[in-house]
């Protein structure tokens, strides 16, 4: 049965080891098939979405979670998602290079075009760069796991075409912490690679206040200690509570990187005094910041409060309306937190 | 048999402060307390350092070294497990050889002092020698390799043959030195242009490390960033390479491979198709297991697990070997050198077991140095209450009138103990 099979167990470790093993069956993580490229379906994909008429599903390859073709005679477009953990660049960088992409100069950080767009139930940034002959239109959504480009790019004519398709195509993004769904399981005997942010999350077991009425509580994504949803399908609102080591690039740095996911201007630290207040019953530095989109229809509320070299996240984003409602309910909340140590 | 009067031997005179250093029972002592020591901080250290870099550091070492934040260079500090260990089977050995006459009286001891050796030799053994692996599969799955997550290695993979793949391992300490990398039997060797040992998907304008990128297969750009090796338990390094696959008749291409990939590449070279990817390195067996059924009982109305249990099919035909057996916690499957033991489960899917697969060339020692130990302190602890039986019996015999020690020399011994 397992002819030629070597017994190598534990022997010489630091050599090139070739041997002939018998091909595994289908239910193997890996080398099952002939196009490996597709092995990567086995997982089923972190996000779900509805595919446009006439668009063409691709098997996803090694780094696109999704990968689709939008074809028009012999012009195509391709549509991809990609996740990339971690910092993945200034907003100024990622436009210039897909400028270049198109054959498009460099432009300063003051000429930037974007508009908000809701990305399943999120709200992402969009960016539409046109060249002479092709076209890229780009969403950006930051998510705690990872920031998320939703790219169409190809021949002008197409993605032009297409682009309404697939702002539609974005509003149908559903993650898998969305849906309650358990996450996609790994395959591999190996555990599941940790990235070294990822194991200074903190335990999910803390539960720092007391729920408010109406809230539910939902599955936790990566990183986030607990998160909650509040609304119906039309207005959900989502809140989330996290916690990470120091004090997280300084509350500036993430008041601009909040109103950046809103498609706010960044500000200076002069305006931060306005924005940032103190919250009733806690010390001075826990601070309350709350930011509207330029259309008014989404609305984010972040507390933020420095404890024990740690900083607590409590973050509330969604319909404004929701949010204007559900604020005092967040505050309470915030309020009747009791901390380790305490 | 006479003993060698090294006393009277010139040579042997001049090393005598030497022998009596190694044969010296303040020698045990101190390296026993120095053991003990060695183990709390080593203990300590595993907070900071994680399990396994503590052990590299304070106990598979000669030295634990100390290395000031930014330096280049260590000193060391103190003495690491493999020189106290070896300090003390010297120790041992030698004290053994100098003090001990080999008579019948002194059976005992020699059977204790050879068990102590042989266990500090087993674990000797045990630490060069011993491979711990995992096997992680779901109900109805069959395998027959398991995985050591410590390691990893590029595999490239020739699938043309309709019932064999044949493999060629390229593990990551060779990565790790770089250079070019012949790889027998294929058309092509690779040269390692960047190796790092942890890393995380990148974009082309992510900050921080080092980066490297590569076009896959499929046309995608695809950018990894260097990352601190990580040493905590629950965490992993998860490796990049990039390397330069070079051929006498194709152009050289550039690919990388991580454990951040989900499958394998195919790699076109000289009209053939290989795949290639990094993965965990596998341990491959010459018979299968097949999972039956896993039970994950617990305790009722709790959450508390009471049982785990792996009912597996066993196929070795080589051994005329077809059965079923039940891996239970501390009920191991023992076959064919290897050792697996329940080990754990997936908590999100209940139908997952993973079993520990250790082998041990050494795991009899520490038995057979009980044994002998056991054995020795029964023959040491039965000759002298035998011994000591004889004398009372002898003195139960001895004439009421016979003569009794004087009370002066009494006095004389205890002055001369004073």
């Amino acid at each position: 049965m397992i002819s030629g099979t070597l017994f190598l167990f534990g022997c010489g470790k630091d050599e090139v080891k070739v041997y002939s093993v018998p091909k595994e069956k289908a239910s193997a993580p890996q080398m099952a098939g002939a196009h490996p490229e597709a092995l990567a379906s086995q997982d089923s994909p972190p996000v779900h979405w509805t595919t446009p008429p006439g668009w063409k599903e691709l098997a996803p390859t090694s780094i696109r979670v999704g990968n689709l073709l939008v074809t028009k005679g012999d012009k195509k477009a391709e549509v991809s998602i990609i996740p990339l953990p971690g910092n993945v660049g200034t907003e100024l960088e990622n436009v210039n290079r897909w400028r270049g992409e198109v054959g498009l100069g460099e432009i300063p950080e003051g000429e930037i075009s974007r508009q908000a767009v809701p990305v399943g139930v999120e709200a992402g940034r969009l960016y539409d760069l046109s060249g002479s002959v092709t076209q890229t239109v780009v969403a950006i959504l930051e998510r705690p796991d990872a920031t998320w480009f939703f790219k169409m790019r190809g021949d002008k004519e197409v993605v032009t075409e297409a682009k309404p398709a697939f702002v539609e195509f974005l509003k149908s993004i559903k993650f898998h912490d969305d849906d309650h769904a358990e996450p996609a399981r790994q395959t591999s005997t190996a555990p599941v690679p940790v990235s070294p942010t990822v194991a200074e999350a903190p335990p999910a077991n803390d539960a720092p206040g007391e729920v408010p009425a109406g809230w539910k509580e939902t599955p936790p994504p990566a990183m986030v200690l607990k998160s909650f949803s509040v609304g119906g399908a039309a207005n959900e609102t989502k809140i989330t509570v996290t916690r990470f080591p120091g004090d997280v690039g300084g509350l500036l740095a993430n008041v601009n990187r909040w109103r950046g996911q809103l498609s706010l201007e960044r500000i200076q630290a002069a305006d931060l005094a306005k924005l940032a207040v103190p919250i009733d019953g806690l010390d001075e530095k826990a601070t309350l910041v709350d930011i509207k989109s330029a259309d008014g229809k989404t609305r984010m509320i972040v507390a933020t409060i420095p404890r024990d070299g740690q900083t607590w996240f409590y973050k509330m984003m969604g319909d404004e309306a929701t949010v204007a409602r559900e604020k005092a309910a967040l505050i309470k909340f915030v309020q009747s937190a009791r901390y380790p140590n305490e | 048999m006479a003993r060698p009067e090294w006393r009277a031997l010139p040579t042997l005179k001049m090393i005598k402060p030497v022998i009596n250093f190694f044969c010296s029972l303040r020698l045990t002592v101190a390296l026993l307390g120095l053991a003990l020591i060695l183990v709390f901080i080593g203990t300590l250290a595993q907070v900071k350092l994680g399990l396994y870099a503590a052990q590299e550091e304070y106990f598979r070492s000669l030295f634990v070294f100390w290395q000031p934040n930014g330096a280049s260079w260590k000193i060391p500090i103190f003495p690491g497990g493999w020189l106290l260990g070896g300090l003390l089977l010297v120790n041992l050995i030698s004290a053994h050889i100098k003090r001990f006459n080999i008579s019948k009286k002194k059976i005992g001891i020699f059977l204790i002092h050879g068990g102590l050796i042989f266990l500090l030799l087993g674990q000797f053994f045990t630490e060069v020698f011993q491979v711990e692996s995992n096997i992680r599969f779901e109900e109805g799955e069959t395998r027959n390799y398991s995985e050591d997550t410590s390691r990893t290695e590029v595999v490239f993979v020739d699938a043309s043959d309709p019932e064999n793949d044949k493999v060629v391992a390229v593990p990551e300490a060779l990565l790790a030195r770089g250079g070019e990398i012949p790889l027998p039997g294929l058309p092509f060797s690779i040269r390692v242009k960047d190796y790092f040992p942890n890393s995380q998907a990148a974009g082309p304008m992510s900050e921080g490390g080092k980066k490297i990128n590569a076009t896959t297969p499929t046309g995608e750009k695809i950018w990894f960033s260097q990352m601190p090796m990580v040493a905590a338990m629950d965490s992993r390094n998860v490796p990049a390479v990039l390397v330069e696959i070079v051929s006498d008749k194709s152009p050289a291409v550039e690919r990388i491979a991580s454990l951040w990939l989900n499958g394998p590449q195919r790699i076109e070279m000289d009209g053939r198709s290989f795949q290639m990817s990094l993965r965990s390195t596998r341990y491959y067996t010459p018979y299968t297991l097949t999972l039956l059924d896993f039970r994950h009982d617990l305790y009722q109305g709790t959450s508390k697990p009471k049982n785990f249990s792996s009912k597996v099919h066993l196929s070795d035909p080589k051994h005329g070997e077809d059965r079923e057996v039940l891996i239970r916690m501390n009920e191991p499957l023992r076959h064919a050198g290897l050792t697996y033991f329940q080990a754990s489960f997936d908590p999100n899917n209940d139908k997952v077991t993973i079993l520990q697969v250790v082998r041990n060339p050494a795991a009899l020692t520490p038995y057979i140095s009980c044994t002998l130990i056991g054995l020795g302190l029964l023959v040491q602890f039965l000759s002298h209450l035998v011994g000591f039986g004889r004398r009372e019996k002898k003195k139960a015999t001895i004439p009421v009138s016979a003569p009794v020690r004087k009370p002066v020399a009494r006095r004389t011994e205890e002055k001369e103990v004073a």
